[in-house]
């Protein structure tokens, strides 16, 4: 039977969908198709890293199915639940990033500024949920594989804001936004889970 | 920690995955600790036994 992994699968989409989504962009000139220069762009960015995130989790799952005996199409209820939830969420939340650019014109209030510039993050207590309920469901090696994932999520990033903190203090690099940092986490719990993954396999 | 996990589920004819269904844990789960990768806890261990009809001691030795 053919192998499923569905972190990779959304990983692998949501790479795919974004990366279309900015061609497009790029292709007919929208505002803020100069990578980096603009925050609409940046972040496009910052998803790319959750998605990011998701695939190097993915090849970790595959990884460890790899060296299993038997059965290897099979899915977890779980996992399958929680893929369900998660694409939910993040299509929500694109669609959210997309809206709230064009919503912004539609007013020039700060109030209406700061709910639409915060619709975004509505889609994210689904996915705070989906994790909440997967957490909860785990059996003790997923649980502990999942904890390892985070603290080396927790440190590398820690170790990243320090740095960048210090560079930026003593203005060796520019400011730029805090939204970086929780792309940030996804990207290394990703590449934290893979690589636990392969130490459990 | 060595284990005589692996054996003991041939013996019994037993996938991973009937096993783990049994223990109520993820087939990998079993894997890590067939191939003492993870040494389980004490609960799991004691459902082992109760599932392979013996101690916790001749499942698993230091």
């Amino acid at each position: 039977m053919t192998q499923k992994n569905s972190l990779l699968i959304i990983g692998g989409s949501g790479l795919l969908v974004v990366t279309t989504i900015n061609l497009i962009a790029l292709a007919f000139g929208l505002p803020g198709s100069q990578l980096f220069t603009n925050s609409w762009l940046a972040s496009w960015l910052a998803v790319y890293m959750v998605f990011i995130g998701f695939f190097f989790a993915g090849i970790g799952q595959s990884l460890m199915k790899r060296q299993t005996e038997s059965d290897e199409g099979i899915i977890e209820p779980k996992f399958k639940r929680y893929s369900k939830r998660m694409i939910v969420a993040f299509l929500l939340y694109v669609i959210a990033i997309v809206a709230s650019h064009f919503l912004l014109k539609l007013s020039d209030s700060t109030v209406w500024h700061a709910l639409i510039a915060l619709l975004p993050v509505t889609p994210c207590f689904l996915m705070l949920r989906a994790i909440q309920t997967l957490v909860k469901e785990m059996d003790e090696l997923q649980l502990r594989i999942f904890m390892e994932s985070c603290l080396f999520a927790l440190g590398w990033t820690a170790i990243g804001c320090i740095s960048i903190g210090f560079l930026q203090f003593y203005k060796v690099i520019p400011t730029f936004s805090i939204f970086w940092v929780f792309s940030a986490i996804c990207m290394l719990f990703g590449i934290g889970s893979a690589m636990t993954h392969r130490r459990y396999q | 920690m060595n284990n005589s996990i692996k054996v003991k589920r041939a013996e019994r004819d037993l996938t991973q995955q009937d096993l783990a269904v049994q223990i109520g844990v993820s087939r990998q789960t079993i894997n890590a600790i067939e191939k003492g990768k993870y040494d389980p806890s004490l609960p799991i261990a004691f459902k082992l036994a109760a599932v392979f009809k013996c101690r916790i001691e001749d499942l698993f030795t230091p």
